[in-house]
């Protein structure tokens, strides 16, 4: 070889060698010359999301979200690739069970947390309720004077057209909101529900 | 049995998001085993790890089930979220419990990783390749688990902990199987010293500034200040003969290797080091220059073709990158032509053909 070619023909036949050719991997080159290229080109620390590696290594990401992905793991990210791979394969191969008494302890605990979260939210919606009609009844006696104890409990005033507001009558639960309650299938306050993924 | 689907998946998680009856419940029954299988793969206390990585799913309004949509099985998904639950309580290990304690359950969970990461950067012997994992192990406990606890909290824990097991193996490389050896009285100087040295004069790296300090930091592990690089180079040069220049590097004549950086190498051996040498900062300008020009998948491929001496079968890159083996040959192809053209346009290259 020439010297000139050397120049350039040495480094050339480095990087051949590195990236290999089919299936065999050539000889190795010197490890520290390996070293001392990727020191090179270390990049910045760049980092993927879990979910943008879950979904890079099981081949569900195409255009941009892929480029994205890609220009991350092509930072220091790469590394992160390689061992989240790895992990994989090991946890793919091993394939074992959950002992039953830890599943079933993990099923139960959100199950009984939204239990006693549900209770006070009923708890105060009746103490709401109750609070509306005892304020509703206040405001009906003051209006009619004192009241005969004998009375029925259910107020009817008089009709009066010069237009005093009906009152909602004590004790109708009909119409009194509900605060903070859910209705079944509506997710709670703050939880938005995600896009739907592509397939 | 018929594996769900990715879109049946996406609909049990929200589900979940919206409290459905018994939703959780299926979600459990549906991941348990992978949950299960993730913390006996990382960890040697499987029972509590479990209970934690499902406290830890369910937490917060399911806070760590809300980025899922769809796009990778729910397997995939459960078991990086347990891997990244787990790095996170083993961070905290290392504050809250003893960090003998802490380093035990450390190297269980990175013992894969330590051990994949020399083995690609040194093929050869077992022996050469149980003594790095040592060197590796040895760096992370120097100095009260220093490198592990300056984590700073910037990106994950398990990406900062991989870079840092890269460095430590490459430095391991440079140091050990490297026929230079420190001048004498370099050798006897502090870390800082030593990496400057290495920096500049075997490197041809930075030798001021914000650059040089940053490269000091990757070596050792902890950045010196811009003044305490500057000082700890100027105390290396202080120490080297009048006659010693950086740039003899890149063009030293053969009857000028004397002044070469080594007190025991033959003037055969300093010229190899002196030709590693240059084809190194050659081949390292070129992939530098190439990289700018390259997309994001082929800095991909070069990143990964990057990681190690031997190189890869391309069936592995392929798996790792989720692309046809052809299209990894294409790769390839791009990426070679690119680095010869960056190569062909080195402005040492053609310096050097313009004096000739």
């Amino acid at each position: 070889m020439t010297l000139e070619n050397r120049v350039t023909g040495i480094p050339q036949k480095l990087f051949e060698r590195l990236f290999g050719d089919g299936e065999t991997p050539k000889r190795a080159i010197d490890p520290r010359l390996a070293a001392g290229l990727a020191d090179a080109m270390d990049d910045a620390r760049s980092d993927v999301s879990v979910a943008e590696l879950a979904a890079y290594l099981d081949g569900g990401l195409e255009g941009d979200a892929k480029e994205r992905t890609e220009a991350a793991l092509a930072g220091s990210g790469f590394q992160d690739l390689a061992s989240a791979a790895g992990f994989l394969d090991a946890v793919s191969e091993r394939r074992l069970s959950a002992p039953a008494d830890l599943v079933q302890a993990a099923a139960s605990s959100v199950r009984n947390e939204s239990v006693r979260r549900r209770w006070p939210r009923l708890a105060w919606g009746f103490a709401a309720a109750v609070a509306v009609g005892l304020a509703a009844l206040l405001v009906v006696s003051r209006m009619h004077g004192p009241v005969d104890p004998k009375a029925p409990l259910v107020a009817t005033p008089a009709p009066d057209p010069s237009a005093k507001p009906s009152m909602v009558p004590a004790g109708n639960m009909d119409t009194v909101p509900s605060p903070g309650g859910t209705k079944p299938g509506m997710a709670p306050e703050g939880m938005e529900a995600a896009p739907v993924g592509r397939r | 049995m018929t594996r769900p689907s990715t879109s049946e998946d996406r609909r049990l998680v929200l589900a979940v998001l919206s409290r459905e009856p018994q939703a959780w419940d299926r979600f459990v029954r549906r991941v348990a085993d992978t949950v299960w299988t993730s913390c006996s793969v990382l960890c040697r206390d499987e029972r509590q790890a479990f209970s934690e990585v499902m406290e830890a799913l369910s937490a917060d309004g399911f806070r760590r089930l809300r980025p899922y949509d769809g796009s990778s099985r729910i397997e995939t998904y459960v078991a990086l979220v347990a891997r990244e639950t787990l790095a996170e309580r083993l961070m905290n290990a290392f504050t809250l419990s003893g960090p003998d304690e802490a380093w035990k359950a450390f190297e269980a969970f990175f013992k894969a990783d330590i051990e994949r990461t020399v083995r690609r950067r040194m093929p050869g012997s077992d022996d050469a390749r149980r003594e790095a994992y040592q060197e590796v192990c040895l760096g992370l406990i120097a100095d009260g688990y220093r490198r592990i606890r300056s984590y700073g909290g910037s990106g994950s824990f398990t990406g900062y902990i991989l870079s840092t097991i890269d460095r430590l193996a490459i430095d391991f490389l440079r140091r050990e199987l490297s026929r230079r050896r420190l001048p004498a009285a370099v050798a006897r100087m502090g870390e800082t010293e030593q990496a400057a040295f290495r920096i500049v004069h075997w490197e041809a790296g930075p030798d001021v500034g914000e650059a040089l300090a940053d490269e000091i930091g990757r070596k050792t592990g902890t950045r010196p200040t811009v003044a305490e690089a500057e000082r700890a180079l100027k105390t290396v040069k202080a120490a080297l003969p009048s006659t010693f220049d950086a740039s003899q590097t890149e063009a030293v004549p053969l009857d000028g290797l004397e002044d070469l950086p080594s007190e025991a190498l033959s003037p055969e051996e300093a010229f190899l080091e002196w030709e590693d040498g240059r084809i190194l900062a050659e081949a390292a300008r070129a992939l530098k220059r190439a990289s700018g020009e390259l997309s994001d998948a082929e800095r991909l491929y070069m990143k990964i073709s990057l990681g190690g001496a031997e190189p890869l079968p391309a069936r592995d890159v392929a798996r790792l990158m989720g692309r046809p083996v052809e299209e990894v040959y294409k790769l390839k192809r791009k990426v070679l032509a690119k680095l010869r053209d960056a190569l062909e346009n080195d402005p040492a290259v053609k310096n050097w053909r313009a004096s000739v």
